[in-house]
């Protein structure tokens, strides 16, 4: 409603994909040939970010569901803070997860992404922030798209947030090969991959006990309030 | 005192994202060189203490790229020793190094970006864009600290009941989840009181303005305008390949014509301006200072 009136959002959500993108792609291939592919893939990177979150912008979303996004984002943020110190571990999946499969794929991209922000602030923002915002959006997106399918079972769930999270380690490690050596070849990603074992394992792993262990609040209280108050 | 921090979030933010997108995707030694040179000066200028924490990541982010590539790239014609019938060469860990400096001095690019862009300046810039995603940021940052000082008053309560017990790695999850339940329905509940008093001032029946105290002034325009001008000729001269460096099968010589040396002064200043601004308001204070107590007020001394 508030999003029709916004002439630059409006602007930006149809120049940044069909112009902005394929030309600062193009040019920047041209200008930046030492480092073409990872330049490519950091600018396409951060413009689709926008390019979601604009687009997010035009569909009307309800108060409360947008307050409740803002307090599971509070909470994502806070418990990977918590969890700093234990290298790997972190909340944020499980939350994003559970939460998308009861608020929809729209809140599960918010969750996943500004939580990733937010937490950057106090972890430390880098190259890696915009994948971080996009691959945790994404997770939460797909989990909302599965919702049906994810609703109640705990195993499911489980399965899913292990499975975002190897794949979620494995793409994180592409990028990291790519930033390195600019090029991408297999004996570096293999390389990569057995260095990132340890944390990919404790990363999964925790996911799984995470989604265990809040599985239960997430469907009691959530499925509540969803019924209580026709979010 | 400190400047940069007073200018507009959107002239910032321009010269960051400019100053970085050119140090990032540049693989030249000068580039690299100029770029940790700006980032660290930048970043020790502003530091109030020591930080060791980020040199430290910085360093072994430089180390990692250099072995990594060191390792596992066998291009390179200096072999050094060979592994495995795998040559291991000097280009192959020159071009590491590079990689590594440059990594390294992104990584305090991004800490003095992220010490400068506070939340609020986060909102401001991102408000344009996406008023929805500010408002969830803004207010999920309020929700922050209530959050910790709840869980903490339920933690206390769950203590004081009994509940409460941290003797072994199970009770104590069982119990941190207990507290994590209590506070999802604090959380939801708060939320339909939040949203009901936000509908009832009337969210939603009209376009949503943000309040800021981001003026653009005179010298915002100018910090803009230096960033483009010089970013220009950096850009100009990297697509002219005058930045063109080869570290394989030999390193390559550093372009040392006119327009390559005019692309590297460019790229220098642009990375120094953060440094000169706040470098130069330091002086002028330390000048004040100095003059306020050895002549207007003798005795106060140091």
């Amino acid at each position: 409603m508030e999003a029709k009136r916004n002439p630059l959002k409006k602007f930006l959500s149809v120049f940044i994909p069909f112009f902005v993108m394929p030309s600062m792609v193009i040019t920047g291939l041209f200008v930046f040939r030492a480092r073409g592919m990872a330049y490519m893939i950091a600018a396409v990177t951060a413009l689709t970010l926008i390019v979601f979150l604009c687009g997010f912008e035009k569909r009307k979303t309800g108060t409360r569901r947008l307050v409740l996004t803002a307090v599971f984002i509070a909470l994502a943020s806070i418990g990977r803070v918590i969890c700093s110190p234990l290298p790997g571990v972190n909340p944020i999946t499980a939350i994003t997860v559970l939460a998308a499969v009861y608020l929809g794929g729209e809140a599960g991209f918010m969750i996943g992404s500004l939580s990733a922000l937010i937490s950057n602030i106090v972890a430390s923002q880098g190259t890696w922030s915009a994948f971080q915002m996009l691959a945790w959006g994404i997770i939460g997106m797909v989990a909302g798209l599965l919702s049906r399918f994810l609703e109640g079972h705990r195993l499911r769930l489980c399965v899913y947030t292990f499975t975002a999270g190897a794949v979620y380690s494995l793409i994180m490690d592409i990028f990291t090969v790519i930033w390195a050596s600019n090029t991408f070849s297999f004996d570096k990603y293999a390389a990569a991959i057995v260095t990132a074992i340890p944390f990919t394992l404790i990363y999964s792993l925790s996911n799984i006990l995470f989604t265990f262990l809040l599985e239960k609040p997430f469907r009691e209280k959530l499925g509540r309030i969803k019924i209580k108050y026709d979010i | 005192m400190k400047d940069l921090d007073s200018f507009n979030p959107f002239a910032v933010f321009f010269w960051f994202i400019i100053t970085a997108v050119i140090a990032m995707f540049n693989l030249n030694p000068v580039i690299a060189a100029l770029s940790f040179a700006g980032s660290l000066s930048l970043l020790l200028i502003r530091e109030k203490r020591r930080r060791y924490g980020i040199h430290i990541s910085a360093l072994l982010i430089a180390a990692g790229c250099c072995l990594l590539n060191g390792f596992f790239s066998h291009n390179g014609k200096t072999v050094l020793l060979v592994i495995n019938n795998n040559p291991i060469t000097a280009q192959a860990f020159i071009f590491g190094l590079v990689t590594g400096v440059t990594a390294a001095s992104v990584i305090y690019w991004f800490s003095t970006f992220s010490e400068i862009m506070t939340s609020d300046k986060i909102i401001y810039t991102l408000g344009r864009v996406s008023p929805k995603a500010a408002l969830i940021l803004t207010m999920s940052l309020r929700f922050i600290p209530l959050f910790i000082g709840k869980a903490k008053e339920i933690n206390n309560s769950q203590k004081a009941m009994g509940i409460y017990k941290d003797e072994t790695i199970v009770s104590r999850i069982r119990g941190v989840s207990r507290v994590f339940s209590a506070m999802i329905t604090y959380a939801t509940e708060n939320v339909i009181i939040t949203s009901d008093s936000m509908a009832a001032r009337g969210y939603g029946s009209g376009r949503r303005r943000q309040y800021s105290l981001f003026s653009f002034k005179p010298r915002d325009a100018a910090l803009m305008a230096v960033t483009a001008a010089l970013s220009a000729v950096s850009f100009v001269s990297t697509g002219a390949g005058y930045f063109d460096f080869w570290f394989y099968p030999e390193l390559s010589e550093i372009n040392s014509g006119a327009g390559a040396i005019s692309g590297y002064i460019c790229f220098g200043i642009l990375c120094f301006i953060p440094a000169f601004i706040e470098g130069g308001d330091r002086l002028r204070w330390r000048y004040l200072k100095s003059k306020i107590s050895l002549s207007h007020i003798p005795e106060a001394g140091r």
